[in-house]
């Protein structure tokens, strides 16, 4: 099992070598809450993940499973947007570029209880 | 299922929570970024002041609305919500329905303006529905355990913050008439 665990690490390990190399090195900070608690967490993501990776990052964080409605929504030139499958798969990079985010601030929301009886 | 109702917990201890949960409110870095304004009796009674945006509104312009989160069963239970008149600080129903935004299309929020089927049948009130209000469990709603309120986990920013959102585009469409 160990062992299986310490293979996992070496291949994400390589993984990050390989990501951090398309992105030329660069790292950018994102903020996250997850607006059920009130926690936070920031991930340090390398231009070569996918968006996708650092939203996975900061669950991992927060200790939080991604529930299938969650949201995850930041503030851009015209308010409120949520992300997107396509902005999701951008690499960080190019989220950057396109300064689609106004701060790299990201709220994770999640649905509670409603009026379904 | 079906859920009992809430009830009120020892005021000692309801009151310490919530003391301990303002001051940890205060620090969190949304209250300055989104500019909730808190109050807070030193009893069991927070007060905080939100703006409202809608789509169509300039950058300057802004709808305010007042909320009370009354913790006398927190965090046993969440904190009873109401929006309330700014001048009386109270909501009388069939009067002060002009103080209710208007929401539409966000999943789980329904705000009632005289909602009369609580489990107590006498009480006519305004009901916020959603799991992080305490109305919502004195009104025979059955949340997944998932969406339940959980002591602990959820706190006074869960249910302001829901609320927050919910007074931004694209859901928020103005006041009641």
């Amino acid at each position: 099992m160990s062992e299986k665990l310490g293979e996992e690490h070496r291949e994400k390990d390589q993984d990050d070598k390989v990501e951090d190399a398309e992105g030329k090195g660069g790292k950018h900070l994102f903020g996250f809450t997850y607006d059920d608690t009130g926690a936070t967490a920031e991930v340090d993501a390398p231009n070569g993940w996918t968006m996708q990776r650092v939203i996975d990052e900061a669950y991992e964080e927060l200790e939080e499973t991604a529930k299938p409605d969650d949201r995850v929504e930041f503030t851009g030139s015209v308010g409120v947007v949520v992300m997107t499958a396509e902005l999701r798969a951008l690499k960080v990079k190019d989220f950057i570029d396109r300064k689609v985010s106004t701060d790299n601030r990201f709220h994770i929301v999640s649905k509670p209880g409603g009026a379904i009886r | 299922m079906t859920t009992q109702g809430t009830s009120p917990v020892a005021r000692a201890l309801a009151r310490a929570t919530t003391a301990s949960h303002v001051k940890r409110l205060l620090e969190h870095p949304d209250t300055a970024l989104f500019g909730w304004e808190i109050e807070y009796d030193g009893d069991v009674l927070v007060t905080v002041t939100l703006s409202a945006r809608r789509a169509d509104y300039p950058p300057d312009r802004a709808d305010v609305y007042m909320l009370t989160l009354d913790c006398d069963s927190y965090d046993v239970w969440p904190p009873e919500t109401k929006f309330v008149n700014p001048q009386s600080r109270t909501y009388v129903v069939g009067k002060d329905a002009g103080v209710l935004p208007v929401i539409t299309g966000l999943p789980n929020l329904g705000i009632h303006a005289q909602f009369n089927s609580f489990l107590d049948r006498t009480r006519v009130d305004q009901l916020v529905c959603f799991s992080y209000t305490r109305g919502y469990y004195d009104s025979n709603h059955a949340p997944q355990p998932e969406e339940r309120w959980a002591s602990g986990r959820h706190w006074l920013y869960s249910t302001i913050r829901f609320l927050s959102r919910a007074l931004q585009p694209p859901y928020y469409q103005g006041r009641a008439a």
